[in-house]
């Protein structure tokens, strides 16, 4: 070996001293970056001194494991978290007051009605406890609509987030693959972006290779391919078809209402419209709606809006002249917030994560990340219970006014129905006569007493039947009374007024129609947001019912009215809620089943959240251990290299001491 | 397994974090007293502590309506014992009557005395809490008893108006003569001497005019009716004007499911006559067991120096007592009963406070001693957390 070649390979030993310990300077400086993968350094001994191979730390197994568990940790954590927010409203440990304890409080209220029933105090009492309770019931319902327009907004934030980073990464990609140098900074860059993603998304990495990267939803659906980056869309009340192959029809669905669940309309038997049969379901087809006209689950299509099929939130009609329908055509309605997936053809695939009645998800839709928890919160919960509140506030009015309808506190000289009717020339119990509680009224018969000179009540039977009496018709029959005179307002109620100055009071209902059309009724409303008491009644306490008519007067003292509906908080009633199911409770336990709901449902969340934020914390522990920068193994190998340079430096001074020896000679 | 310093942070930070989340549960129960103080905290938990909350709530106001019906039921007490007392006095008033040896002038004396029981017993019966009349039955409004006349007759229908101080006894005419008639018609008044005056009912009339704001309505009626010497007799009375439906009185509820009967159906207790402008049923109540009637009678037996009919009267006496006494019994039954009601209520209360408190609140001693287990844990996690910080190969250089 010669002097020249001492002195080449101190160089490469100084050089790769060097160039290491520029890796240590890079490793060292990235140790708190958590997205931050190490350069190793692997020192290749060659003939004339030692090379350095830099590679960058990466674990493709490990990433997307910490990927999976984290993308689902940002699910449950968001989910719980919005929860949580809703959470006080149903909580009423301790000393907290809510919905539960004033519901009580206003069955309890009318039994202290019912010991002093001519007391005005008493009658004001229950006034102010039920205007408590229907507020309240407002409230709550309102404050979760509130939580679902944040969620509403928070998703519009976060889709443009998620489509911002999916250009971002194709551009990535674009430098990665056009880039011949070394790619550590750019790679780790997306990388953390890919993890950003998956805050938002639930992300799979298909290929991590450096120029084919590719990332898809769990479910399949390319996000990123390559420099090719798809989008995100949000879009609202969207129909979709899914029709056989030789199928005719054309036109599509419409729909009024809205609903925090997608509708699927499969056709179970083909035909023209009027004549095809189609059946309704809001969990994609796992169970179906009842109608509630045949008790089964096949509705007729219909082309006329004004006759439409009414299956649970929605009222739904066919476009008619554009053929018919062929047995196995199916039809989608998201009449909400949806969520798109767009691809390069510009078709629009639904992929809104969907919650199933059973609590299983629908797994060829978005199922992680914060767009996961929010639409899982804004449509899965928030929507439950709203649905349930809407239920409980819709029995709990049916069922105390159904009582308190057939009673009396005082003869009166006129009434006004609170309740509207949309077409006063149907028969009520159809759904074009759009009256709230149209579906629960029976044939049968309601008494008027109309007092006579003597002041005695005289009873008059006025029979009804929902099937063929419309509102007009009701009035007709009401208006065949000498001296009670019925009338229909401008906006579709009936007014009941004493004709020469007779008064009349209500009696014994079998039909449940005066309940309906909002006569001689407590509350007034059908659901949540309306619920309110009768103003009359608030105006004026003392007209508040607590008894009826017995041989001919009213009774002051006659409680059995305040005692019927004080009996009514322990009585199992059946309840309906908007797509037919029947749940046989009392009114209390059904409002805590909704209360314990929202607790399990936080706790259910809780655990998922921490379930897999203690998988990503193991995914992420070795992805460090793999990855990560550890100070000391730096020091370590800085001192290494440092020896190295000086072992470079020391082999440089005895080739010069040796170069001088040699020239010393000459 | 390499270690590395983004580990180490996670995993000290994690540990405290997990500790600090764990106290700051501690504080809350601790502050609260409540293990559960959410509906996530144990959803089932939470939906059994809310039912027990719901019969304390149910059971506050039961203990409330308790004491109203005890006033409502008690007030009954003290007037049907001021009526029985009455009664009783009235009894031996009647006894005293019914002795051979009284005087005409004892017996007016011992009438005028009934009739001033009459009126006490009738306002024992109209007496009222908080403005509401018990013995009403549903009807509280109004006085359920009030002053009247009554027709004593084997002829039906026949109705008398006005206030006579006294009992009048009234002769019909004899022949079996039909009225209305077309002749003027001959009455006597028979007096407690046994003499008699007439009064005439003029040709085709049915109203005979007795004198003093007194007449009496006869049944006008087709065929007419026939007189053949009948004795009417018209005498004091009181009416009812209350309910007589038992499903009708006034009802406190109690229990859960239990409904106490807290007014009084008078009509069946102290009986009376029915008012003539009520849709009512006559008093269900027999003649021998209508104090009131039978009262009424007494004063006309008495009033009429009758002594077969004052001591016909005894019997019924002694029965409307009993019906009185026997409803006694009954109201000291429903305060039996309303005292065990009390005393179900209160214990149902102290169970579901006793079970919503097992459910729902913290036990301290437990709460402590996880307080001080996760002390030890805040103090070693800091601590190791600080130690291996402080750790560094850069020391050692």
């Amino acid at each position: 070996m010669s002097i020249t070649s001492l002195l080449q390979t101190a160089n490469s030993i100084i050089n790769t001293a060097s160039a290491a310990q520029m890796a240590v300077g890079q490793n060292t400086a990235g140790m708190n970056d958590p997205n931050y993968h190490r350069v190793t350094t692997t020192l290749i001994a060659k003939q004339n001194g030692v090379s350095a191979r830099f590679t960058r730390a990466y674990n493709q197994y490990t990433e997307r494991s910490f990927i999976s568990e984290a993308t689902s940790q940002y699910r449950w954590t968001t989910q719980n978290q919005l929860l949580t927010n809703i959470q006080s409203l149903f909580n009423e440990s301790g000393e907290r007051d809510g919905i539960g304890k004033t519901l009580t409080q206003f069955f309890t209220s009318w039994s202290g009605l019912s010991t002093n029933p001519s007391s005005t105090g008493s009658k004001v009492e229950v006034i102010e406890v039920a205007k408590t309770l229907s507020q309240l019931i407002q409230n709550t319902y309102t404050s979760i609509m509130k939580e679902q327009d944040d969620a509403r907004s928070h998703i519009e934030s976060d889709v443009r987030k998620v489509n911002s980073i999916l250009d971002e990464i194709a551009s990535l990609n674009r430098l990665i693959s056009t880039n011949s140098g070394n790619n550590f900074t750019l790679l780790d860059k997306r990388d953390s972006l890919t993890r950003e993603l998956a805050q938002y998304i639930d992300v799979s990495i298909v290929n991590s290779s450096e120029d084919t990267y590719t990332l898809t939803t769990k479910s399949g659906y390319t996000l990123v391919s390559g420099d090719s980056a798809y989008s995100l869309e949000l879009k609202s009340n969207v129909v979709s078809s899914d029709l056989i192959a030789n199928s005719t029809y054309t036109g599509s669905v419409n729909f009024t209402g809205s609903s925090a669940h997608e509708y699927k309309i499969e056709t179970v038997q083909g035909g023209a419209i009027g004549t095809a049969q189609i059946r309704i379901s809001i969990d994609g087809g796992k169970t179906w709606i009842t109608n509630p006209a045949t008790g089964d689950t096949v509705f007729t299509t219909t082309s006329d809006p004004t006759t439409p099929i009414k299956a649970g939130e929605l009222e739904l009609w066919f476009d008619a002249g554009k053929g018919a329908l062929s047995t196995g055509d199916s039809f989608t309605i998201v009449p909400k917030l949806g969520l798109f997936w767009s691809s390069t053809t510009s078709s629009l695939i639904n992929i809104t994560p969907q919650t199933y009645a059973d609590g299983t998800e629908n797994t060829s839709r978005v199922t992680g990340g914060s767009l996961g928890g929010l639409f899982a919160f804004k449509d899965g919960n928030a929507g439950t219970y709203k649905n349930q509140l809407d239920t409980f506030a819709k029995e709990l009015i049916w069922n105390v006014n159904r009582i308190y309808s057939q009673g009396a506190s005082a003869t009166m000289t006129t009434i006004s129905g609170t309740q509207q009717v949309q077409d006063t020339t149907v028969a009520l119990g159809t759904t074009q006569a759009q009256l709230p509680y149209g579906d629960r009224l029976q044939a049968g018969s309601f008494t008027l007493y109309e007092q006579d000179a003597t002041g005695k009540l005289i009873p008059h039977t006025i029979q009804f039947d929902p099937a063929k009496d419309s509102l007009e018709t009701l009035r007709d029959s009401i208006n065949k009374l000498q001296n009670i005179k019925a009338s229909i307002s401008s906006s579709g109620t009936l007014d009941i007024t004493g004709a020469n100055g007779a008064s009349f009071a209500f009696g014994e209902d079998t039909t449940g129609v005066l309940t309906a059309l909002g006569l001689n009724t407590f509350f007034t409303g059908s659901d949540a947001i309306t619920i309110g008491v009768n103003p009359t009644l608030v105006r004026n306490p003392s007209l508040v019912n607590t008894g009826k008519v017995i041989d001919g007067s009213i009774k002051i003292g006659d409680n059995s009215l305040a005692l019927a509906i004080s009996g009514l908080q322990n009585e199992t009633i059946a309840i309906t809620d908007a797509f037919g199911n029947i749940t046989k409770n009392t009114l209390f336990e059904y409002y805590t089943a909704t209360a314990s709901r929202v607790g399990a449902d936080i706790a259910s969340s809780q655990f998922q959240g921490d379930y897999h934020k203690t998988q990503a914390g193991f995914w992420y522990a070795k992805g460090q251990s793999e990855s990560g920068v550890s100070e000391e193994e730096e020091l370590m190998f800085s001192m290494e290299m440092q020896n190295l340079y000086i072992t470079g430096t020391k082999l440089i001074d005895t080739a010069r001491t040796m170069l001088d020896s040699l020239l010393s000679v000459v | 397994m390499r270690v590395t310093n983004q580990m180490l942070n996670y995993m000290s930070l994690n540990g405290v974090t997990s500790v600090t989340n764990k106290m700051l549960s501690i504080i809350e129960q601790g502050n609260s007293g409540l293990r559960i103080n959410r509906p996530s905290d144990g959803p089932i938990s939470y939906s059994i502590a809310r039912r027990y909350d719901k019969q304390i709530q149910q059971n506050d106001r039961y203990l409330e309506n308790n004491a109203v019906a005890t006033s409502w039921l008690q007030r009954q007490n003290v007037s049907v014992s001021e009526i029985k007392k009455a009664m009783d006095s009235a009894a031996v008033l009647l006894e005293e009557a019914a002795n051979g040896t009284t005087t005409p002038e004892q017996l007016d004396t011992i009438a005028y005395e009934l009739r001033q029981t009459m009126k006490q017993l009738m306002s024992a019966a109209n007496n009222s809490f908080n403005g509401d009349y018990i013995f009403g039955g549903a009807s509280f409004s109004e006085p359920p008893y009030k002053e009247g006349i009554a027709v004593d007759s084997t002829i039906g229908g026949i109705t008398a108006q006005g206030n006579p101080s006294k009992t009048i006894v009234l002769e019909a005419p004899t022949g079996n003569v039909q009225i209305p008639s077309t002749t003027d018609q001959t009455f006597s008044i028979v007096h407690t001497d046994g003499t008699k005056t007439t009064v005439t009912l003029p040709a085709n009339g049915t109203t005979l005019d007795l004198g003093d704001g007194v007449s009496l309505s006869l049944p006008n009626t087709t065929p007419p009716t026939t007189y053949d010497g009948e004795t009417i007799t018209i005498r004091p009375a009181i009416i009812y004007t209350g309910t007589l439906d038992t499903n009708d009185t006034f009802k406190i509820e109690i229990m859960e499911g239990q409904l106490m009967e807290s007014s009084g159906v008078g009509g069946l207790i102290f009986g009376g006559r029915i008012d003539p402008s009520s849709t009512n049923a006559d008093v269900p109540l027999t003649d021998n067991t209508n104090a009131f009637e039978t009262l009424g009678k007494v004063i006309a037996a008495i009033e009429s120096h009758d002594r077969t009919a004052i001591s016909n009267m005894l019997a019924p006496m002694n029965q409307s007592i009993a019906t009185i006494v026997n409803y006694q019994a009954t109201l000291g039954g429903r305060l039996n009963r309303l005292s065990l009601a009390k005393e179900m209520v209160t214990n149902s209360t102290d169970v579901s406070k006793k079970a919503r408190s097992d459910v729902e609140d913290v036990d301290p001693v437990q709460l402590l001693e996880r307080e001080r287990a996760l002390e030890v844990q805040y103090q070693l996690a800091s601590s190791l957390f600080s130690r291996i910080h402080s750790m560094n190969l850069i020391n050692y250089l």
